[in-house]
């Protein structure tokens, strides 16, 4: 397990380590979904809320993750789909989705 | 709109007025009538224009929309329709109502709620406008609400709840990946109210479940206690007694007072 996600059991998970792995495992699942959806909604570009909406939701869970080094590439993702054109924001997207991909070993997606 | 023939059964055991239905489920007359209009539930009306609304369809939406906005929940067991239309139950079950669009968050508070409150129904709302009719049927005890939700801003969504006519000993939780300063626009809906950050959740929603429900849990163990035959029967549709909280969960949380596991496992129940 990588420190940063040892420091996230031990200090937001009271070392309930059955609940972390669970959770990790539901959110890796969860992932796949929420790659298709940024997908989709760069491919449209129209829906902007949704966009912010699921930045705001993977910053909150790579923070609970213990993952505080890529969260700030979601909020960073959350406050510009507000305002960015959709050239930057699949621009932040994918360094986003890359950093998850390697931090979550998921290259079966990338 | 969806009204029946005149075929109908139109004894008054097999309808409702809109009002009856509306204090039935805890929603507004305006919300039943709209139900109606949209098909929900099938009604006739008066020569003075009042709906009347089949008992049939209305038990029908009632097993339809519980198992609708049921997440990791069973359903009720204890709950039945009278010949009256209202709800009858043997023993109360607690029930949390949470409104949260983020998938993660969702099986997170699912996982923490079987973990550690196995006793309490969880139902599910993707978003504002499902969760405030949820609200009304449902009528939980406790609300776990996210700030940030579709279809329409948290603040309103609170002040919506808290005026909401039901409302009443209901208790609120918001949840929030909102830092403090994220947070002060908000500030006026939160004054008052328990706020966790998403991130500290396993740590700081338990007390705050235990806290709002606790009582409610030590009644339902106290009604569950193997008791004499004569009210045997009247726990027979109440829900199985849940497996003791694990002795890992248990352990990790020792070094902090947590009521809950005293409250389910160690202590006897109150009253």
């Amino acid at each position: 397990m990588p420190r940063c996600e040892q420091v996230a059991l031990q200090s937001l998970f009271d070392n309930d380590s059955d609940l972390y792995l669970a959770f990790r495992d539901a959110c890796i699942e969860q992932f796949v979904h929420d790659f298709q959806l940024a997908a989709a909604l760069l491919v449209a570009q129209q829906d902007r809320a949704a966009f912010s909406r699921l930045a705001h939701s993977l910053k909150g869970v790579l923070n609970t993750l213990g993952h505080t080094e890529i969260s700030p590439l979601a909020h960073a993702l959350q406050l510009e789909a507000e305002r960015a054109d959709w050239p930057e924001l699949q621009r932040l997207w994918l360094e986003l989705r890359a950093r998850m991909v390697a931090a979550f070993g998921l290259d079966a997606l990338a | 709109m969806n009204y029946t023939n005149n075929s109908v059964d139109m004894s008054s055991s097999a309808y409702y007025t809109t009002l009856e239905v509306a204090k039935m489920l805890g929603m507004a007359v305006r919300s039943v009538q709209l139900m109606v209009d949209r098909g929900d539930l099938q009604a006739w009306k008066t020569p003075g224009g009042h709906r009347r609304i089949t008992r049939d369809s209305l038990e029908r939406w009632i097993k339809g929309s519980r198992a609708g906005v049921t997440g990791v929940a069973a359903m009720h067991g204890g709950a039945s329709l009278r010949p009256s239309g209202r709800r009858r139950h043997t023993v109360h079950v607690p029930r949390i109502l949470l409104i949260e669009d983020s998938s993660h968050f969702q099986g997170l508070v699912s996982m923490l709620v079987k973990q550690r409150f196995p006793a309490i129904e969880l139902h599910v709302s993707a978003d504002a406008i499902a969760g405030l009719v949820s609200f009304g049927h449902l009528q939980p005890d406790l609300i776990i609400v996210d700030i940030l939700l579709p279809g329409m801003d948290g603040a309103t969504l609170i002040t919506g709840l808290r005026n909401h006519a039901l409302f009443g000993n209901c208790k609120l939780v918001v949840l929030t990946a909102l830092d403090a300063q994220q947070r002060e626009p908000y500030a006026a809906a939160l004054d008052e109210v328990d706020v966790v950050h998403k991130p500290r959740l396993v740590q700081e929603l338990p007390p705050l479940i235990e806290a709002a429900l606790g009582h409610l849990l030590a009644n339902k163990d106290a009604a569950e206690e193997p008791a004499p035959a004569a009210n045997g029967g009247a726990l027979a549709l109440a829900p199985s007694e849940p497996p003791p909280v694990k002795a890992k969960a248990s352990k990790a949380r020792s070094s902090k007072p947590k009521a809950k596991a005293a409250g389910k496992s160690g202590q006897q129940p109150a009253g």
